[in-house]
């Protein structure tokens, strides 16, 4: 699997000299339900600098909704704190929980979330409306916005008279209009089809260098958070698993669970012969080399080797190559366009190989598989 | 800042006082009108089994022995055909005409939006005194149009052919008012079940009539149960067919029987006491049983809404159920009303029509002449008002201002639809047994009636302002609160208009029940408080008929022009729901 569309990697350091946008503190929320307690956030901590694209990534009840929900205020974590521009808005100790209308964000909700009983120009002014600006002045500045989204003409339409990728470009107007400096997103593209997906998208990677707001945006796509974000934090159960640029996550995740979640992973099974300079381990199918994934290799542990399919490349048997070589025979490949997904089986276990722009290979011919030691990632087990 | 801070709940602190804390003057209001609410519902039961109890031991030993001994089982197993009868003729025309509009090409159309309206457009009092005077054996119209094509062939009879005042007529007609209940449950148990579960039938080889009986009524057979047990509560406590149809017909059912163990002198408190209970008791065991029922799962509740599925080809079997439908419609609104209308424009009602002497005098009788229609009339609207207006703000307020709090919801929906677990007549008699001694001794007035309307209406309202709520996204209003909006801005702004037109469908929808109102009206108006329901009775049984025919037409042309304005408010938005 490629990453066709990884932006350039703008780091959040710009905006760590400066106070960070929001502030989260040991972050805990348990759901009580009639089947015991759910721990949606566990001691969760993190920052999002000003200008900062921060993208939640992770499964369905992972937390990820819930960490956005309690930064809006729409949800009561159960302990912990929140900071927005320095200001607390929510803490546990201090008894403190401020309503999502005193926090300065605005949000775009999955749903689009427009009233369908105001015009669009009216759903844009709402939140001008509310911080007292007088009805022109704030269709005034919501007519501004809507041009900034390409609505210009849309102005006095209902929201149901417009198709799905409008509506939610209003709902992206009215988030920004008031220019509060931060924008939390709620899978906001998941209910678009992906021609419009992909174009939203880059419009919304446009308007954020443009205006300059932090987001904070939820997504269980990973080609999505890859895109969009500065910084990815990867969420297991109520905790980030792993926060980093979109290359450290794709290609030097820290744990299985990281490295199974974003992209596709072949993984064999083996003993830590050594731990010294690179990693060495002994699998069924021979000795392989890589780098340290995570800490706690100690020689003779049980350990996972890990490397992409995409870091794979085909052989024919018995060629002299570097790093890691192994044979075996093909099962089956897959065309599926810009790659070719080859299954092979290398003794028991099968692994996968995409190779771009390649041909398909005859069922049951031997091949060899190379992979760099460099790409090849090591988990305890 | 201090303005926009509020504390925040330690872990520990439980429900109760977090709720107490976040108590506003508002949610203080309505709490205390919902106590009041259901302090009405509590308190003229307690008092009346309280007050009475010597009676009520009196009526225990009279159901013993005596003319009540020999009535009773009469009475009893009559209502048990009734309502049984009723309730099975109402199980087949109802999911017949719900499957084939949901899973088959008869699609009803405007009939099947109408069809669960038919008794709020045809107030079933307006319908039952039509087909009396359609099939009245001597008088009726219709006997009398019939015995007149028959003639020419040599038939003739001086009565009949029909009958309506007989057990198959009470049955018949009970059936037809239930039919809407059953009707509206199978077709949202039939819209919950993806069709899928039956394409994945007729690819495995079922055919359709076998995908029927082996997939589809499994399925909604919680639901079919649950409308079946519906029907035989609302049997058991309809008062307007056997109130007209009964004394004619000489078969006493248990609520018009227990209504006249009151009001006949002398009247027999203990008896009246002892039956009401019993009815009470019957309703309280049938609603557990549907809830245990439904509990124990196995229901259709699967996926969301908006499912396309192919239909199923009736094809020639299209029409007949095409003409079920229609026909229904004529027997509830069309048939009856034209028997109002030839025997209100008569000066008497006699079976052959004189189109030479058709009068209005009736109408300007009821209208305009008459002190106690016009004054009922009057009453009758004002109460309809008055509760619609009162009930809707209660619910509405009480719905949408906890709508981010389910625990303060829930236990405002259990206090809101507490009447609609006790038969009319149950409430009739223990108001006119509370409320006849101090300390409110409010009997004879029309306080007394507006206490029962907003009582017995409170259910549909709740429901209505419940459904209407509903609609709205809980997003909506998230969003409002994100774009710096108070919880009143956002009240007042966003969730006030989207709720408008269901909350506007419920509040027309508790005025025609209660303009409509038979039993209550029956048992708590009087000469002092005249309200059409009581009037109708009356005119009734001193054999005004031409004046009934016009009272209940008007009240008819009064509901349908309101429900009219209803399904033009929610054009077809919101699912309306009766009962």
């Amino acid at each position: 699997m490629t990453v066709a569309t990884t932006r350039s990697i703008i780091s959040g350091e710009a905006g760590a000299q400066t106070a960070p946008r929001v502030q989260v503190r040991n972050l805990s929320k348990i759901y009580r339900t009639r089947r015991g307690e759910h721990v949606a956030l566990d001691n969760v901590s993190i920052d999002i600098g000003a200008g900062e694209f921060v993208v939640l990534l992770g499964p369905s009840g992972c937390g990820k909704t819930t960490l956005l929900r309690c930064i809006a205020g729409l949800e009561e974590p159960d302990g912990g704190e929140i900071h927005i521009n320095g200001k607390l808005v929510y803490s546990s100790s201090a008894g403190i929980s401020v309503p999502p209308e005193g926090r300065a964000l605005n949000m775009v909700f999955q749903s689009y979330a427009l009233w369908p009983h105001m015009s669009v120009v009216d759903n844009v002014a709402y939140p001008l409306r509310n911080a007292r600006a007088s009805t022109s002045e704030a269709r005034a500045r919501a007519a501004e916005t809507l041009e900034l989204v390409g609505l210009g003409a849309f102005t006095a339409a209902y929201p149901g008279q417009l198709s799905g990728g409008q509506q939610q470009r209003v709902a992206l107007a009215r988030s920004i209009v008031s220019n509060d400096g931060l924008v939390l997103f709620d899978e906001p593209l998941s209910n678009l089809d992906a021609k419009v997906r992909d174009r939203l998208r880059v419009e919304l990677l446009n308007l954020q260098s443009r205006i300059g707001f932090s987001a904070v945006y939820v997504t269980h796509d990973q080609m999505e958070a890859l895109a969009l974000a500065d910084r990815v934090a990867v969420m297991d159960v109520g905790r980030i698993a792993q926060i980093g640029s979109a290359r450290d996550i794709y290609d030097r995740p820290t744990s299985r669970y990281v490295a199974d979640f974003v992209g596709s992973a072949n993984e064999i099974a083996g003993r830590i012969v050594s731990s010294s300079e690179g990693v060495a381990i002994e699998t069924p199918m021979g000795r392989l080399s890589g780098v340290a994934g995570s800490d706690r290799l100690a020689e003779g542990a049980k350990a996972i080797a890990m490397v992409r399919p995409e870091h794979c490349i085909l052989a024919s048997p018995g060629s002299a190559a570097s790093g890691n070589q192994v044979e075996g025979v093909v099962e089956r490949s897959l065309y599926l366009g810009p790659v070719v997904q080859h299954f092979i089986m290398v003794g028991e276990q099968q692994l996968t190989v995409s190779v771009s722009g390649g041909e398909g290979l005859q069922p049951g011919s031997r091949v060899a598989i190379g992979f760099a030691a460099d790409r090849t990632r090591i988990f305890a087990a | 800042m201090d303005a926009t801070t509020r504390a925040a709940p330690t872990r520990k602190a439980s429900a109760l006082a977090g709720a107490i804390r976040n108590m506003t003057w508002f949610s203080a209001v309505l709490w205390a009108l919902m106590a009041i609410v259901g302090l009405l519902v509590v308190y003229p039961l307690l008092t009346a089994l309280i007050h009475e109890f010597d009676q009520v031991v009196i009526g225990l030993g009279e159901l013993g022995q005596g003319d009540l001994a020999a009535s009773v089982p009469t009475v009893l197993w009559n209502t048990f055909v009734v309502v049984v009868g009723g309730t099975v003729i109402a199980l087949v025309i109802g999911s017949a005409l719900a499957w084939a509009n949901e899973r088959s090409d008869a699609s009803l159309g405007w009939i099947g939006q109408l069809l669960p309206l038919a008794a709020l457009i045809v107030p079933p009092i307006a319908g039952v005194i039509g087909w009396a005077v359609l099939l009245d054996p001597r008088a009726g119209l219709m006997n009398h149009f019939i015995r007149n094509m028959l003639a020419p062939l040599g038939i003739s009879f001086d009565t009949g052919p029909f009958n309506i005042y007989t057990m198959a007529g009470l049955v018949i007609i009970t059936g037809l008012y239930i039919v809407p209940y059953v009707y509206l449950v199978v077709s949202a148990a039939l819209q919950r079940l993806d069709p899928a579960v039956e394409e994945a039938s007729r690819v495995s080889g079922a055919n359709p009539f076998k995908t029927l009986y082996r997939v589809t009524l499994p399925a909604v057979r919680p639901s079919l149960v649950a409308s079946a047990l519906l029907g035989v509560i609302s049997g058991v406590s309809l008062f307007s067919v056997p109130a007209i149809l009964g004394g004619g017909a000489r078969i006493d059912v248990l609520s018009v029987f227990i209504y006249r163990l009151l009001s006949v002198y002398p009247t027999r408190i203990g008896p009246a006491l002892v039956l009401a209970m019993g009815m009470l008791v019957l309703v309280q065991v049938l609603l557990v049983a549907q809830h245990l029922l439904i509990r124990r799962g196995q229901s259709a509740a699967i996926g969301g809404r908006g499912f396309r599925g192919t239909r199923v080809k009736l094809g020639p079997f299209r029409y007949l159920v095409l003409a079920m439908a229609a026909l229904y419609l004529l027997a509830t609104a069309v048939l009856p009303l034209l028997g109002l209308l030839l025997v209100s424009l008569q000066p008497f009602w006699t079976p052959s029509i004189n189109w030479a002497t058709l009068t209005l005098d009736n109408f300007k009788f009821v209208l305009l002449e008459n002190k106690t229609t016009v004054s009922a009339l009057i009453n009758s609207m004002w109460l309809g008002f008055v509760v619609a207006s009162f009930n809707m703000l209660l619910t509405g307020a009480t719905t949408l201002h906890f709508v981010r709090n389910p625990a303060a919801r829930r236990l405002a929906d259990s206090l809101t639809g507490m009447p609609a677990t006790i038969p009319h007549t149950v409430i009739g008699v223990a108001f006119i047994l509370a409320f006849s001694q101090p300390p409110l001794r409010i009997y004879g007035t029309t306080a007394i009636l507006l206490l029962a309307y907003v009582v017995m209406t409170l259910p549909y309202a709740a429901r209505a302002a419940s459904a209407a709520a509903d609609t709205i996204g809980i997003e909506l209003g998230e969003a409002s609160r994100i774009n710096k909006a108070s919880d009143l801005v956002t009240l007042w702004r966003i969730m006030l208009p989207l709720a408008l037109p269901g909350l506007v469908a419920g509040w027309i929808m508790v005025f025609v029940h209660t303009v409509g109102e038979i039993t209550a009206s029956a048992f708590l108006s009087g000469t002092n408080n005249p309200v059409i329901g009581r009037v109708l009775l009356d005119f009734w049984t001193f054999g005004n008929f031409p004046q009934v025919a016009s009272l209940a037409l008007i009240i008819t042309v009064i509901s349908s022009t309101f429900v009219g304005l209803m399904l033009l408010v929610t054009r077809r938005r919101h699912a309306v729901t009766v009962s």
